[in-house]
């Protein structure tokens, strides 16, 4: 999985920037940037270890708002679920995640997921944590169940 | 098994590469009913009781346009079929009458509640079609439902919800030249009362109809027990008739996918289609190959039409 880099997008009325420490040292060049073009902005931070409800904060903004969220995979799926019933689109805001990133794979046999580390995806196959099929994971993705597709494997599959 | 003289042979030249291959469909009926329905109704009411998720998949939304899909498939067996099914309407309950099966289902169109399952997978246990519903939307189609017992090596669970675009791909060489995009567009443009049909083919070792993505770890294997002693009959020609009807309540496309086996041995008593398949296989890319599932015993076959040729 390459590195998504937050990109600067102009003409907001404001921008929100919401994130963990590392996340909010990805975004200080945007930050920096919009303080030097004296346009408004809030920061949320979001600490390693609270529950921190921010949805209070995303609901109560104005229209022409552009957020920046970027967090620890494991953690940004649910943020970005807060954001997107709050109503920001995906046009309205950038999703930034860092660390361990886990993508889920469908076993195309029993429709079961395993989760594997996606920074080894190549270096695979994997195997089906429930019918135990041996699986090449695919870059076929489904949206909707939210996993890429995994393949009988040639060594059991042919 | 199918006739020879009824097979939809499925090539028009010496070349084959992948195509927006559609023609405007003659006869307007959506299914066809052949020698094997008996057959063919009994294997797929079988796997739609042993395995409805990934026989049958359908979105809430999709509701209003299966019922649309329910009445234009009722009209196609009853006006094309007179002989085999019939339709009575009587003070807004509809009966359907199965004469093959000797069945009737009597509901009222529209309300759910009269049938014991989803209108899509009630039509789709009287035609020896598979049903796939796409909606369009948000200027991309859908795939949101669909009844699918005789995949050829696709999964309609993993693929459900998914755009145009996303389901093909896996297909190589489909983005690089472009044919995602104008079949899309091509498929967009569909106007009610103007169906379109195209043949799909394909090659496997065996004559299994269900070859879907969920059991490939058991029908796979077959490809290496290919030889030239067992190809003519081992072998199958796989060709997927499919038609495209525009929905004009809902907007939504229906595909009927008509699956036709016949073995190569029955395929090259056609001295036509042996001569031309050769050729093609002969020419065919090894990405098409790959893709296709045919690589690892095309030489066997490529060896065998070459022995049934008629040298002219």
């Amino acid at each position: 999985m390459k590195k998504i880099k937050p990109a600067f997008v102009h003409s907001k009325r404001m921008y929100l920037f919401c994130g963990d420490q590392k996340g909010m040292e990805r975004l200080t060049p945007i930050i920096k940037k919009v303080m030097k073009e004296n346009v408004s902005f809030e920061v949320v931070f979001l600490g390693e270890k609270e529950e921190t409800d921010i949805s209070m904060w995303m609901r109560n903004q104005k229209m022409g708002t552009f957020l920046y969220m970027a967090m620890e995979w494991s953690k940004l799926g649910n943020f970005k679920n807060v954001a997107v019933e709050c109503g920001f689109s995906e046009e309205e805001a950038q999703f930034i995640g860092h660390g361990v990133r886990m993508i889920d794979v469908f076993c195309c046999k029993c429709h079961q997921k395993t989760k594997i580390d996606s920074g080894k995806l190549g270096n695979l196959p994997t195997t089906c944590s429930h019918c135990h099929l041996k699986l090449s994971v695919s870059d076929h993705y489904s949206p909707l169940r939210g996993s890429y597709l995994g393949y009988a494997n040639l060594e059991t599959g042919e | 098994m199918v006739k020879v003289d009824s097979f939809p042979y499925p090539f028009k030249g010496d070349v084959y590469r992948y195509s927006n291959n559609s023609v405007p469909l003659e006869e307007q009926s959506s299914v066809e009913v052949t020698s094997s329905y008996q057959n063919e109704i009994r294997l797929k009411r079988e796997l739609l009781t042993h395995h409805p998720e990934r026989c049958f998949q359908s979105r809430r939304h999709t509701l209003k346009a299966q019922w649309e899909v329910t009445e234009l498939v009722i009209q196609h067996l009853t006006t094309y079929y007179p002989q085999q099914f019939s339709l009575e309407k009587n003070a807004g309950k509809w009966t359907f009458h199965n004469h093959i099966l000797n069945e009737q289902t009597t509901y009222i169109l529209g309300d759910e509640s009269t049938l014991s399952m989803e209108p899509l997978d009630f039509i789709g246990r009287h035609v020896q079609e598979d049903l796939i519903l796409m909606m369009q939307r948000d200027g991309d189609l859908y795939l949101d439902a669909g009844q699918l017992c005789f995949p050829a090596n696709w999964s309609l669970a993993f693929n459900t919800g998914m755009r145009f675009k996303e389901i093909h791909k896996p297909i190589p060489e489909f983005k690089e030249e472009g044919l995602d995009q104008r079949i899309l567009t091509f498929l967009m443009r569909m106007e009610a009362g103007d169906p379109w049909v195209r043949r799909n083919w394909s090659l496997m070792a065996g004559n299994r109809l269900d070859t879907s993505l969920e059991t490939f770890d058991q029908w796979g294997k077959d490809r290496r027990q290919v030889t030239g002693e067992n190809v003519g009959e081992f072998v199958h020609l796989r060709v997927e008739v499919q038609k495209l009807f525009r929905l004009p309540g809902s907007n939504g496309l229906l595909f009927t996918i008509h699956t036709h086996l016949l073995s190569l041995e029955k395929f090259t008593r056609n001295p036509d289609w042996t001569e031309e398949f050769y050729q093609i296989l002969q020419e065919l890319p090894s990405h098409i190959s790959d893709y296709k599932g045919i690589s690892l015993f095309k030489d066997v076959v490529i060896d065998y039409l070459n022995e049934k040729r008629v040298m002219k």
